[in-house]
């Protein structure tokens, strides 16, 4: 539950501080609705990247066991378009 | 009903006034600034850990009393944490780490004691002090590394051309931390003590309002609430873990800013 927790919060709190920046810019340069709308994609951006590096993390303190079925490996994949 | 709920732990009221800033001198002008039950935690909270520390630790025998070996595994672990994740140069920030690291934790295990208050269940903490870290990181990060510190937002590797897109993506990324960082913790503690009180609100209610039956059916929720507590004292101390592993981790972003 932890890890879930961990995830889901670097995930939302990315988008939030994305939208309150475009708000802030909005705000300043009177550009309403750009800002909040590019720099809310931004965060959203920004949060998927924050997931990716934790979940890199916790897969390198804890790897698979060896052995075990991760799903074709990706020449496996190439070869079968080919 | 009175007693059930689930909000009221989290009341914060005033224990005596301290003194006003501004205002004109009558009766409620200006920002009156006063001892909180809250304040009375964290100051209970580091009371505990200081003379924890300075009993267990005024021996200072070779081979360590139990008290004593307590101290010590407590140092080891943080210490541990820190090097494997900051490296040797992180451990001039083993005082702040292990400071944050015993204060969460000191705080979450005072909160589970009924009738206390949770300092941690309260956003405006958790957010001060993951600021704290936040600032730490980059106010090292400038002075130690000065400009070099920028290119924590520019990942190596990457064609020119993505820059502009990647760079602002980063730059939110890591402002993100701080609010993560809080909302975490807070959320953890404040979600726990909730349940905890909703499913111990049930059993009162289910007594009150059904009787005999009430009683044998508060079992349930009883049992929930048993089950709750060990969860929350186990989500106590990994969220004060989770907190410190974190802080080592934007710590050693400060002292080697390159990806």
């Amino acid at each position: 539950m932890a890890r879930g927790m961990r995830i889901g919060t670097e995930f939302i709190a990315a988008v939030l501080v994305g939208a309150g920046l475009g708000y802030l810019i909005d705000l300043g340069l009177g550009t309403s609705p750009w800002g909040l709308l590019i720099l809310l994609l931004m965060g959203f951006a920004a949060g998927i990247l924050n997931v990716i590096r934790v979940v890199a993390e916790m897969n390198a303190v804890s790897p698979a066991p060896k052995g075990a079925d991760l799903g074709p490996e990706a020449e496996d994949e190439e070869r079968i378009e080919n | 009903m009175a007693g059930t709920d689930p909000i009221h732990q989290f009341v914060i009221y005033d224990i005596f006034e301290l003194f006003t800033v501004g205002g004109d001198g009558t009766e409620g002008s200006g920002t009156t600034f006063a001892f909180t039950n809250s304040a009375l935690f964290m100051v209970l909270t580091v009371a505990t850990i200081a003379l924890f520390l300075l009993l267990t630790t005024s021996g200072k025998k070779l081979v360590p009393t139990r008290a004593q070996l307590t101290a010590e595994l407590l140092y080891e672990f943080v210490a541990g944490m820190v090097r494997s994740s900051a490296g040797t140069a992180g451990m001039k920030f083993f005082p702040l780490v292990f400071s944050l690291f015993t204060f969460i934790f000191a705080a979450n295990m005072f909160g589970m004691v009924p009738y206390f208050f949770t300092v941690t269940s309260h956003i405006i903490i958790t957010f001060a002090l993951s600021m704290l870290v936040f600032l730490t990181v980059i106010i090292y990060g400038f002075v130690k590394n000065g400009p070099k510190f920028l290119k924590l937002f520019v990942p190596a590797g990457v064609p020119g051309y993505i820059l502009p897109i990647v760079t602002p993506i980063e730059v939110i990324s890591f402002l993100s931390r701080p609010i993560s960082l809080s909302v975490r913790l807070f959320g953890n503690i404040l979600a726990g003590h909730i349940t905890l009180k909703v499913f111990t609100g049930f059993a009162v209610m289910m007594i009150a309002g059904l009787g005999a039956f009430g009683w044998a059916a508060a079992i349930l929720p009883m049992l929930m609430a048993i089950a709750l507590t060990g969860l929350e004292f186990l989500v106590g101390a990994v969220q004060a873990y989770v907190f410190a592993v974190l802080t080592c981790m934007y710590l050693n972003d400060a002292i080697h800013p390159s990806h």
